[in-house]
Parts: structure tokens; sequence; C-alpha cells
């Protein structure tokens, strides 16, 4: 693309101004400071970009000079397409319009095309640039353009990413690092061999437990055959200690028995059945003996007399007396206490008696009916009688209190009475009231609307007179006039634009003021026409239409309330006189509203005086009926009492205490009769045990009176202990013949006793071979001792075998104990003994504890399992340090390949870009600088040089000339690559060279000659030499055309 | 009735530690790791009983030098004993790994048992009839020996059945050092032709060198303890008939088995679909353990899907697919462990269409392929390689030197799949 046109209408200091058509490839803009180069550079990157939001902080460049704000730009594409792309300033970057050459429009997204699609920032980052701009290094961090500098899409954008994950080798193992993964498990592996190196330190420690486990088991076997010796040794002492005592009662008892005789076949335990024998002679005489005293005596007994045995004969009797003896007194000393309370009880009845009367006896008592049916007849009565009582009682009270109420209400009415008699009654009812103020509303009504037609008529009729005779115009009249003239000032003016606007505007100019005349002398004309009638105006005949109606709803009013007048008997109606005839019908509505109230009140109170009288004759009946009632209860109490035989005097209440008095009597009554019987009971006994005792003392010749009662006890007392005594001793004497009997049988064995033991004691004494006592004695002595040496020494033999064991060991035990000959030695012998037996035992204990403790520590050296675990944790982390140096290998070697491939690539393969920077770099710089590339595998975006010695340098590092021709030259391979791959823009510069020795200036001059035979170049400068090193550059470059040149101060 | 009936061992390295576990094992699996080759020793033992053999044979390395722990001398004894009591004879020689120079605790074997010297010496399987079976065996005096022993073996009476015990590379096995060097010829010839069976030892993998006349057999190692012994691993139990003709019945013992399970992740098209593949893998595994438990080192091979190639390129993921993994089964018995899993798949872009590019990836390519015969590039890709390879902290457990040849190869293949992976990110 180029630009053939600039048209500015309004920009900045430009106000329609047309340049171009630019024909040359380089058109240089020339003009001094101030001249507007910078604002005709941003006027072309705004029409084909946009202008900024009028909120920006950008220069808007606001047009100063008049003209509308805004332009356009004649084009032509690579292809030669031309159109027009006009911008003028509005919001979202100001409106755009593309035509063609021929003025049809195109659509506006058709500009991307000619742009190339190049966005804002890549044109003016790449394209049109100032020279701060150039200066600057954001054409490298730009994300749209430096794609192309640094091979996007070769593969190498992912390398810096690629880099940092093979870094991670480092966590594996850094040269001169303590933390990564091979150290640590080396750290592990050195403890592991460490435990193992103790571990086997084992083999050693195995080998001396081994010698020294065999040397204990052979110290142990010795010690051993040493224990079994000495306890030989000890045992046998032993035996020769607790043999001691049984071979010195041996060897004793066997020489005593020698000295002893022998007797054959003595009795055994002779001496003991000897004296047992003796005793029982003994015993038995003295048993015979006892027996014969016994029999005497039971004879003696048998043989004494008894008095008065004749009275056993009447036991039965005096034991009765005996009996019954007591009960006697008691009756003597109850009868006379009985007689007196009978009498008691008899005096009692006969009181209770008078009480009931002289008509009440005995019988009559006991025949009197107390049952529960007559107290519930009682109760009855008593009830009923009650009921009526207190009915009648209430029904009197109630009368009462009624004929008060009905004189209460008497004295009501007369005074409501006398205050309606005093009260004065209207002359008009309540409804001929409410008519006549009625009729003062609608007159009074009647009279506003009067009065405002009234006012209305006047007001019209005014209106009509002013439009009959008119003074000054009216406001709309006014009005029309200064729109009459303003429109013709307009109409003048459109036309006058038109013809100074030119163009298109002189016609619209023209129209538009035509019509405003027009329309002007149309209304004149009308206004003209509408004064020049002579009649009346329409408003005039509105007014006198609005104002006869006026008067017409007066009239009628006026003959409304002159009838109205007529009604409320006025002469005429006015304010006044409604208001006084208001006042007198609200008073007389006011008192008719009293008389009324009073009225009903003596109404109310002949109701209630009437009510009350019905009440209080209710009332009487109901006192009558009532006491009907009573008479009639108390009618049958009085026949119940008579025909129970009872005087009618009787109250229900009087009755009750009859009855108490009929119950005591009773009760006296049966005490009396029970008294009675209990007193003939008494005498009875008393009477039968006198009689008794009569018969029995007359059979034995005892006189008495029976009336002393005292005597007949006394006399009975005599009889009863006299036969206990006979039938005491006639106990005695049976018993003693049962003795004497039994006495002879006792006798007769104890006879046989004595001789049965005799008979033994002499057989006994035969079997010691004597015939005396004593002399048995002394040879049973004699047999006991042998007897018991001889046990004595099987004993002391018997223990000596045990001891020995058999056969010659027994001699052998008692040949040392003959020779040790003394207990102390063998002692000695055996404490000495045992002494060293303890010592070996003692040796053996601790040589097996030390064998013990061996074994276990060579079964714990044998058994250990931790040396396994630790071999194979040595292995793992072995094989982990082999593992994690391979992965680290395989990373490591990554790294230095794709650093390899790096190199190569920077050597080989730049960016299309960057070639063409290269060339255009070298060319500016002479060839001072033979090399230009753009790193890979750094996220830092950066360009490098290098000089001819091969150093290498980034932006910075270069002077700002030698900076702003690098840039230059980056700008140039960029502009070169999209060219050749889209279409090409037009570079536009502005002061890029002021930096450049004259040399290096031309030399660029001749780079951008050389570009612009492919992309059109537009140059701004304020400097005449820099348009001469154009000029010149031009004219050294072959086929080169020689650049346009514009004084934009002109 | 057979002439004779023996198990064939060897290599039993007791008490020596698994290797090349990256991951700490959880307790149950830590624990089975280091009971294992107690544990198929035991196995011995009981097949021999079970079996009622005649013998038990050891053709050396039972215990690794390093590794001699009381505890292996007394469980190997131990072992022994229970033989003993059985009534079944033992014969051991030992090897490189448990020279007669080696310490040795002063354990008592057993009567049963016969421990041979530094020189051949014969000793009858049946002391009650010596003429029917005699074992010739000869142990290393100190772990180094690279003189060939068979050669020392003398004239051998042909009567009685003869077995050869011994430890020794057989043709240089060049995975296993070159001790007691010799040749299958050496063998058929030792003695006068006199030996009917060579007892080996020495090399893991079980293997039969010559089937009759004599028969030469390496039962391999009992249990294996690295990635590098994958499989069933146990004894020969050998029947000789009274013709001579020896017949050898292979016999697992081993009590946790190694397995590498490549899963192809082509099919996965997400996350859960991979762990999916992972468990059907690992569940294979389990079945066709046997009832053993099983260390598995799992490859992720075949072409992954953008999704899945983008979890596997994210920090951690194999950590966590493998815990995942670990989850559902290391707690099982008999359990599978998966000590690691390893991101094989191919690299997500085609090299060769990379290659005739002018970008910055074909760059990185073209270079890796130059380095294949500059040598001055070469040097400098790996010049910060000796930063670790040469420290003096870590380098003994490097190997003492670094990556070179093959291996390095390989780890600039890897490097360069990473790196072009990595700078490729989402675009590619």
């Amino acid at each position: 693309m180029k630009i053939l046109k600039v048209q500015i209408e309004g920009f900045g200091r430009f106000a329609n101004l047309n340049l171009g058509p630019f024909q040359r490839p380089m058109v240089i803009f020339h003009g001094p400071n101030e001249a507007g180069k910078t604002t005709l550079m941003e006027f072309i990157r705004r029409v084909l970009f946009g202008f900024p939001d009028g909120r920006s902080r950008l220069n808007l460049y606001r047009p100063l000079r008049g003209g509308r704000h805004g332009g356009g730009l004649v084009i032509a594409s690579d292809n030669d397409e031309v159109v027009t792309v006009r911008r003028t300033s509005g919001r979202q970057g100001g409106q755009v319009t593309l035509t063609t050459e021929d003025g049809a429009p195109l659509s506006t997204t058709e500009l991307g095309r000619f742009m190339g699609n190049a966005t804002k920032d890549v044109f003016e980052k790449v394209f049109s640039f100032t020279l701060d701009e150039l200066h600057s290094d954001e054409l490298l961090s730009d994300e749209s353009v430096n794609g192309q500098i640094y091979g996007a899409g070769m593969g190498v954008a992912t390398l810096p990413k690629t880099m940092k994950e093979l870094e991670k080798k480092n966590t594996l193992f850094l040269k001169g690092g303590r933390q990564h993964d091979i150290a640590k498990a080396a750290n592990q592996l050195r403890d592991i061999e460490s435990r193992l190196e103790g571990i086997e330190n084992h083999a050693r420690e195995f080998a001396r437990l081994t010698t020294e486990l065999n040397h204990a088991e052979t110290t142990l076997k010795e010690k051993n055959a040493e224990l079994r010796k000495r306890q030989t040794l000890v045992d046998d002492l032993k035996r020769n200690l607790n043999a001691w005592d049984d071979w010195i009662e041996l060897e004793s008892t066997e020489k005593r028995l020698v000295k002893l005789p022998t007797i054959e076949n003595f009795p055994q335990d002779g001496v003991n059945r000897l004296e047992k024998l003796e005793e029982r002679v003994n015993t038995a005489n003295i048993e015979h003996d006892r027996a014969g005293r016994r029999l005497a005596n039971a004879e003696a007994e048998v043989g004494k007399p008894v008095e008065h045995e004749a009275i056993l004969n009447h036991s039965d009797a005096i034991n009765h007396l005996e009996r019954s003896r007591n009960a006697f007194d008691a009756s003597v000393r109850d009868l006379p206490k009985r007689e007196a309370e009978l009498k008691e009880h008899d005096r009692n009845l006969k009181k209770t008696m008078r009480d009931l009367g002289p008509d009440w006896n005995e019988s009559r008592l006991e025949n009197f009916d107390l049952s529960l049916i007559v107290q519930n007849d009682i109760l009855d009565h008593e009830s009923r009688l009650n009921t009526t009582q207190t009915e009648i009682g209430r029904i009197r009270a109630e009368l009462a209190q009624r004929e008060v109420e009905l004189e209460e209400a008497r004295q009501s009415k007369s005074a409501a009475r006398q205050r309606l008699d005093q009260a004065a009654k209207s002359d008009l009812d309540a409804e001929q009231i409410g008519q006549y103020l009625r009729l003062i509303e609608t007159a009074s009504s009647r009279l506003r609307d009067l009065k405002s037609a009234q006012e209305r008529t006047t007001t019209l009729q005014d209106q009509l007179d002013s439009l009959a005779h008119p003074q000054t115009p009216t406001g709309l009249e006014g009005a029309a006039r200064y729109a009459a003239a303003v429109a013709a000032a307009a109409g003048i003016t459109l036309i006058a634009v038109g013809a100074v606007a030119g163009g298109l505007a002189l016609p619209i100019g023209l129209v538009a003021g035509i019509v405003v005349l027009a329309a002007l002398a149309a209304i004149l004309l009308y206004q003209r026409l509408s004064d020049g009638a002579g009649a009346e105006s329409p408003l005039a005949a509105s007014i006198r239409e609005s104002l006869n109606r006026a008067e017409d709803e007066q009239a009628r009013l006026q003959t409304a309330l002159e009838q109205d007048a007529t009604e409320l008997n006025v002469e005429a109606i006015n304010d006044e006189c409604l208001f006084v005839s208001r006042t007198q019908l609200e008073e007389k509505q006011e008192r008719q509203r009293e008389w009324k109230r009073l009225s009903d009140l003596l109404d109310e109170a002949r109701r209630l005086t009437n009510q009350r009288q019905e009440r209080v004759e209710r009332s009487r009946e109901a006192v009558k009926k009532a006491q009907q009632q009573t008479e009639d209860a108390e009618l049958a109490w009085k026949e119940w009492l008579r025909a129970r035989g009872l005087r009618d005097q009787f109250r229900t209440e009087t009755i009750t205490e009859l009855h108490n008095k009929v119950e005591l009597g009773l009760a006296h009554v049966q005490s009396v009769q029970d008294y009675r019987l209990r007193i003939a009971g008494i005498q009875k006994d008393i009477d039968e045990y006198t009689d008794a005792v009569e018969t029995l003392a007359l059979g034995f010749g005892v006189q008495f009176d029976e009336d002393a009662h005292h005597k007949v006890a006394a006399v009975a007392d005599r009889l009863i202990e006299v036969h206990r005594e006979v039938v005491d001793v006639a106990k005695d004497r049976t018993a003693a013949k049962e003795e004497l009997q039994q006495a002879k049988q006792a006798a007769k064995e104890r006879e046989a006793d004595v001789l049965t033991a005799q008979e033994e004691l002499k057989a006994l004494l035969q079997s010691g071979g004597v015939t005396g006592a004593e002399e048995f004695r002394g040879r049973a002595k004699q047999n006991s001792e042998r007897t018991e040496l001889e046990a004595k020494r099987n004993r002391a033999a018997n223990q000596l075998q045990r001891a020995s064991g058999p056969g010659q060991a027994l001699e052998s035990l008692k040949q040392r104990l003959r020779e040790d000959g003394d207990l102390q030695i063998i002692r000695e012998k055996t404490n000495q003994a045992k002494a060293e037996l303890e010592t070996v035992q003692n040796e053996i204990g601790a040589l097996n504890t030390e064998r013990g403790r061996i074994q276990a520590e060579l079964g714990q050296l044998i058994d250990e399992e931790e040396s396994s675990k630790l071999r194979m944790e040595r292995e793992r982390l072995i094989e982990e340090i082999r593992h994690c140096a391979r992965e680290w290998t395989k990373r490591t070697l990554a790294e230095r390949l794709l650093k390899e491939a790096q190199r190569k690539f920077e050597q080989e393969r730049q960016p299309d870009v960057v070639r063409h920077a290269k060339a255009f770099f070298q060319g500016i710089t002479g060839g001072r600088y033979d090399r230009v590339y753009s790193p890979i595998g750094d996220d830092k975006k950066t360009i490098t040089v290098t000089d001819g010695s091969g150093l290498q340098k980034e932006p910075a590092q270069l002077s700002r000339g030698t900076r702003e021709q690098l840039f230059l030259s980056m700008r140039f391979g960029l502009v070169r690559d999209l060219g050749e791959r889209t279409e090409s823009l037009p570079m536009i510069v502005d002061e890029v060279l002021v930096n450049f020795d004259a040399d290096r200036a031309l030399r660029a001059a001749r780079a951008f000659i050389e570009l612009s035979r492919y992309n059109q170049v537009l140059v701004f400068t304020c400097h005449p030499a820099i348009v001469e090193v154009f000029q010149k550059a031009s004219a050294d470059t072959h086929g080169a055309s020689e650049p346009q040149v514009i004084d934009i101060g002109d | 009735m057979s002439l004779l009936r023996f198990i064939h061992a060897a290599d039993l390295h007791l008490d020596s530690p698994f290797k090349g576990l990256k991951t700490v094992a959880p307790h149950n699996v830590a624990n089975a790791l280091y009971n294992a080759t107690f544990d198929a020793f035991d196995n011995i033992i009981d097949l021999c009983i079970s079996e009622r053999v005649d013998a038990l044979l050891i053709a050396g390395d039972v215990y690794d030098g390093a590794d001699r722990s009381l505890r292996a001398q007394q469980k190997f004894i131990a072992g022994l004993e229970r033989l003993d009591k059985a009534g079944i004879r033992s014969f051991v020689c030992h090897g490189n790994h448990d020279p007669l120079d080696g310490w040795e605790a002063r354990l008592e074997y057993p009567p049963g048992c016969r421990r041979f010297g530094k020189d051949f010496e014969a000793e009858p399987v049946f002391e009650e009839d010596p003429a029917r079976a005699v074992v010739h065996g000869i142990s290393y005096q100190q772990r180094e020996v690279t003189d060939n022993l068979v050669l020392k073996l003398g004239k051998v009476d042909h009567t009685p059945f003869s077995i050869g015990l011994l430890h020794a590379n057989v043709g240089g096995d060049p995975n296993h050092p070159q001790y007691s060097p010799c040749t299958l010829d050496d063998l058929r010839y030792a003695g006068n032709r006199g030996i009917d069976y060579w007892a080996l030892g020495h090399v893991h993998t079980r293997r039969v060198l010559n089937q009759h006349e004599p028969t030469v057999a390496y039962p391999g190692n009992p249990q294996g303890r690295h990635a590098n012994e994958p499989g069933e691993r146990g004894v020969y139990l050998v029947t000789v008939d009274h013709s001579r003709r020896v017949e050898l019945d292979f016999r697992a013992v081993d009590t946790v088995r190694w397995a590498r399970l490549n899963v192809d992740v082509s099919t996965a098209k997400t996350e859960q679909d991979l762990q999916n593949l992972l468990d059907q893998r690992v569940e294979k595994a389990w079945e066709e353990a046997d009832e053993r438990g099983v260390v598995a080192r799992i490859a992720l091979t075949g072409r992954a899907a953008d999704g899945v190639r983008h979890s596997l390129r994210r920090t951690g993921y194999l950590e966590d697919l493998q815990e995942g993994v670990n989850d559902n089964w290391a707690s099982d018995k008999p359990f599978v462990w998966c000590e690691r899993i390893e991101d094989e798949t191919a690299p997500p872009f085609d090299r060769n269409e990379r290659l005739k590019g002018s970008d910055f990836v074909a760059d990185v390519l073209r270079v890796r392929d130059e380095s294949r015969t500059d040598e001055e590039l070469l040097g400098r890709l790996r010049s910060d390689l000796q930063d670790l390879y040469a420290h003096w902290q870590f380098k003994k457990h490097l190997g003492g030197a670094e990556p070179a040849g093959d291996e390095l190869a390989d780890l600039l293949d890897e490097a360069e799949s990473m790196a072009v992976d990595l700078l490729l990110g989402d675009d590619r």
C-alpha cells in the first residue's frame, strides 16, 4: 500500500490542506520546527487507525484553524486499487468511510485488507515511528512483533520452559550441593555401612565367646566330679552322726539284757489285771453289804399303820371340795355387792318411767317401735316441714322487695310527668323543620351561583368591550412577527452560506433559504387577510356566545330564588335573611328534640311501673300458695303422731328426745333383769357347796352352822388337809413294798459278783506261777523291764541298718563308729566336709551362670536379623543412587543436546526478520558488525550483535547512534519480512537519522532508498542536510528514483 | 528301584540381599525378601526328605563372602542336621563366594555331612556299600581361583557311579567371573572319563551342558535375587538307574519370584485404562507365580495416546501408578510387589519425519545423529558427567566410571526423546 494524497479538513494547525499526489517511492516532508511534521505524521496514523477518545490524554489535534476535525487519505494497494479513506473525529475512533475512485462506497472492513491486517501497534512500532520511538526497545518486548524476531513456529518457543524443566536434575545431583537426592542417599548408605561394620565384628566376638564357652564347660566338668566326691564324704559323715545315738543305745541295752532272768509265758499286762481283779472283789463285797441294809429298811417301812384311812373312800367328793374352794369364797364375797347393784338399776328404771309419763310401763317400753323405718318417717316429715317454712320466708322477702321497687317506679313516673309538663313544645314538627332547612340550603346555593354568573357576565362583557376597542398588539401577534423576522434572516443566511461554502453546500443552502422565506411570506399574507376582513373576530364571537349563556343562567337563578323567597316567607332572598331563618329553625329543632326526649322518659317510667305492679301481684299469689303447703305438712305430721298413740304436741325435734328416753328405759329394764338372774346363780352355788361339806363333816362327826359361811369354809379346809395326808401315807407304803422286792434281788446278785471276782483272781495268780499277789507283782516287774530293753535294742539295730544299708555296710558303719569313738570328732569332720562341698557348689553355680551368659550371647549373635535388613537397605540405597545418577545423566545429556542444537540454530537458522535486519545493520555500520541474532532458549527478549572481533553485545552495550541503527535495522527486517508475506505498508519516519554520523546517515539513507523499492517511504525532517543525504543516497543507488520533497513550511 | 537319587543344588547365597530394588518394600514384602534365600533352602531340605533321596549335593557359594552371617551359617547347619536326622547324607563344596579361607563360625557340622577341601577327595555316598556311588569334590581355597581345577582330578575308579562336585565357569560364560575356567571337554575327559555326573555351580541360570556320559548340569540358584534372575528357580532331582542312566527333574524351590512385566499402553485412552492394563498384567503374573510372592518390574511399552503420554510426562506419575498397583497387590498373600515402573514407550513423534524439518527440533535430532560419529561433539555432550561420576563421595557407588559405549548411547537416545518431548509440549 502507498499513500497518494493527504486531505486535511481540520487537524491541529492544519485546515483544508491537500498534499499529493505522491508519485515517488520516497517522499520527504521538509519544514522548519513546528511546521507541523509530527502533526502530519499523526494525521496519517489516525486516519488509518482512528482518533483517540475525547477524554484521552493524548494530543487530540483539535482543528485550530477551522474545518471539520479529520480528513482523508487517498491510498493505493499493491495492486493499484485506489480508495479514499476519510475519517472524522467521533466516538469509537471516529466515523470512517471508504470510497473508490468512482465514488462508490466500500465497506470499512476493507481498510484492513489495504493495511495488510496490520494492527495499530505493529504499524506504529514498525512502520511509523519518531526518533524517540526508534530509540525505545519496546519493539523487542512487544508480543505482536517479537514472534517474528524470535522464531516462533520454529520450535524454539518452548525452549526456555524445557530448559527449566531439565534444571530439575539439580534436585538429583548438584555439584557442590549437599541436599540433592544422591547426597541424601549416600549419607544414609554411610550410616548403614557403619552399622554393618559393627555387625561384622560379631565374627570375632563369636570366636571369643566360643573359646570362653569351651573353657567354661571343661572346668565345669572337673568341678562336677569333685562335687560328687565331696558329696559322698559328707553323706558318710552325716550317716555316722545320725547313727551315733542308735549305736550307743544298742550297746547299753544289750549289756543290761544279759543281766536279767528270762520268765516264760508270764501273763500279759499281769499287774494291771491283778489290780483290777482285786478292785472288783472289794467293790462286790461293798455292794453286797449295801443290798442287805436296803432290804432291812424296806421291810421296816412296809410294816407302818395309817390313821383316817377311810377318808380315801371319799376322795372324789373331797377333791371336788378342794377344786371349788376358791369359787365358794368368791361367791360369798360377791353376793352382797351384786344385790346393791340390782337396787341401783331398779331405781334408775323407775326414774325413767317417771320421765316418760304415767302411761308408760316396762311392757310398753319393750313394745315401742324404734325401727329405722320410723326414724326415716320422722326425717321425711322434718324435711317437708323445714322446706315449706323456708320457701314461705323466701317468697315473703321477695314480695317486700318488689313492693319497694314498685313505689320507686311510681315516684319516677310522677317526676317525668312533671318535667314534661314544664317543657315547651315547638310549633313545627321535626319533618317540617327539615324541609325548611333544605330549602334554605338550596336557596343559599342558588344565591352563590347567581353571584358567580353575575361576575362571569361582567368579565365576558369586559373582554368583548376590549375586543371591540383594541389599543396595543397582543403577545401572540408580537411573537409571530419576531419569528417572521428570524425566519427571514435564516433564509438569507442559508443562501449566503451556501454561496460561500460552495460545492454541495451551495444548492443546499440556497434551497433551504428559499423555503424559509416562502414560509414567512405565507404567514404574513394570512395575517394581513385576517386583519382586513372588518367583521367580528371568531374570538369575540366565542366570548359573546359565552356571555349570552351566562346571562341566561343568571335569569334562571333569579326566578328560582324568587320562588324560594315565597316558600320561606321572606321578601327576598339574601345572605342575611337566609342566616336568620336558619338560626330560628335550628333553635326550634333543638326544642323539638328536648321535648321528644322527656316524652320518651315518661313512657319508659309508665312501662316500668306497670311491669313492677304485675310482679308484686305474682309474689302475693306465691305467698298464699306456700302458706297452704305448710299447713298440709303440719297436718300430716300430727296424723302420724296420732297413729302411734303419741300426743300431737310432739314436734319432730322432741320426738327424737322421746325415742332417746325410751331407749334408756329399755336399757335399765335389761340391766335389772340381768342382775336378778346373776344373784340367783350365786346363791345357788353357795348352797350346793355348803350341802357337800355338811355331808362329809357328818361322816367324820363334825358339827357346824351352815349359815356361818366362814365355819363352812374351815370345815372344808380341814377335810381337804386330812385327805391329803392320808393319800401321802398310802403312797409311801406302796413304794416301800416295791423297794423290798428290789432289795432282795440285789442282795442275791451282789453275792454272786463277789464269788466270780474271787475266782478270776485266783486263776491269774496261778497263771503267774504264784499263789500270792505280792509275789505276783515282783515277777511282773522283772518281766516288764526285760521286754522294754529288748524293744530298745531292736529299734536301735533297725536304725543302724537303715543308716548303713544292707549287707556289710552295717558292720562297716559299726566299725567306723567304734573307730571314731567320739561324737564331737564326727561333728567336726562333718562340718569341714560340708564347707568344702559348699565351696565346690558355689564354683559350679558361677560356672553355670557364665556358660548361660556366653550361650545367650552366642544365640543373639546367631539369631540377629538386623544385618540381613541392613544389607537389603544398603542394596536399595545403592540402587537409588544409581537410578538418580541415571536420571541425572539423562537430563544432563538432554540439556547438553539442547545447548548444542541451540548453538547450531543460532548460527544457522535465524528467523528471516533477523537475517534481513542483519543485512541492513551490516550495511549501515559499514560491516563493523557482521552478525545479528536473537538468542533462543532465554525468556529475556533481546537481540545480540557480534562485531568483527567476535565480541557480542546487547543493545544496552551499544552507543546511542549504533543502538538506533540496530533498532532501525530490526524494523527494516520486520518490514521486509512482512512485505514478503502481505501488503507492503509505507514506512513513515520522523527525524530518525539525526543521531547518526554522516557516513552512517548516508548508509542508512541508502538502506531507506533500498527499502523504498518495496515499500513507500515517507520521511519527515527539518534538516535540509538530511534531505540532501537522501538525495545523495538515491543518486548513489542504481536504478533508484530521486525522492519527492515537499516543503511543509510553504 | 534306582541306583541313586540325589538333589543337585548350587549357589544358595544364603542371607545375601536382593539387589536393584529402588523402592522401600512394605513390611510383609521386606520380610519375605530377606528370608527368601533361607526359605528356598528350607524348601530344598523339605524336598530331600519328602523325596527320600540318598544325598544332597551343593556345588559352592553357600554364602556370599561378605554376607556370611552367623545366622546364615547356623541356618545352613540346622538344615543339614535335619537331613542327617532323616538319614540323608550331604556333600558340600565351596566356591568363590565362600572359599575355605573365608571366616567361619565354629559350628559343628552333622556327621552325615562331607565338606570337601582344596584338593579333590572321594567320599562314598553309602558307607555300607562304597562301590555303589562316590562323590569327588573340591573347594576353592581362596576367592579367586583362576586355575582349571578339573585338571586336578586324578584317575577315577569306574566301578561306582561317580559324581564330580565343582564350582566352575564352563565355556567362559561372560555373565559370571572366570573362576576355575574349563571346557566341556575337560569335564568329559576328566579322571580318564571316570565321572558320570558333573554337579556344577557358579552359573545362576539352570542349564544342562551335556545330557549323558557324563551329564553336566548347572541347576542355577534356588532363589532369584535381582531383576536379571527372573522366573522359576530351583534344583535338579537326579535319578540314576542301575544301568547308570541319568534322569534330571527340575524342581522349583524359590519363594519369591522376579518378573519383568511389559505392558503395551497403546490401547489406553485414559489413566484409568492404563491402571486397568497394569492390574490385568499383574493379575496374570500373580497367577503364574504359583502361590509365590512376586517382585515385579513393569515396563510400559508401545506408543502412548496423547492423554496418557501427558500423564506419563508428569513428575511423580509413575510413582503414583506404582503405588496404585502396590495398594491393590502388595498386601495380598502371596503378594505382587511392583518394585518400579519404567516408561519405555516409543517417542511421541516420528523421528524420520522430524529430521526432514528445518526447525529447532530437527536440529536437536541432528546433533544427536552427529554425536554418533563426531567424537568432539560427543565429548562436549558428556562434559558435565564427570561432575558426578568422578565425585569422590559417589563414584564408588556408581561403578567408578561414567557411562560409555552402549550405555551412553542408550542414555543419549533417552535424553533426545526427553528433550524433544518437552520441546514439543502439547503441540506435537
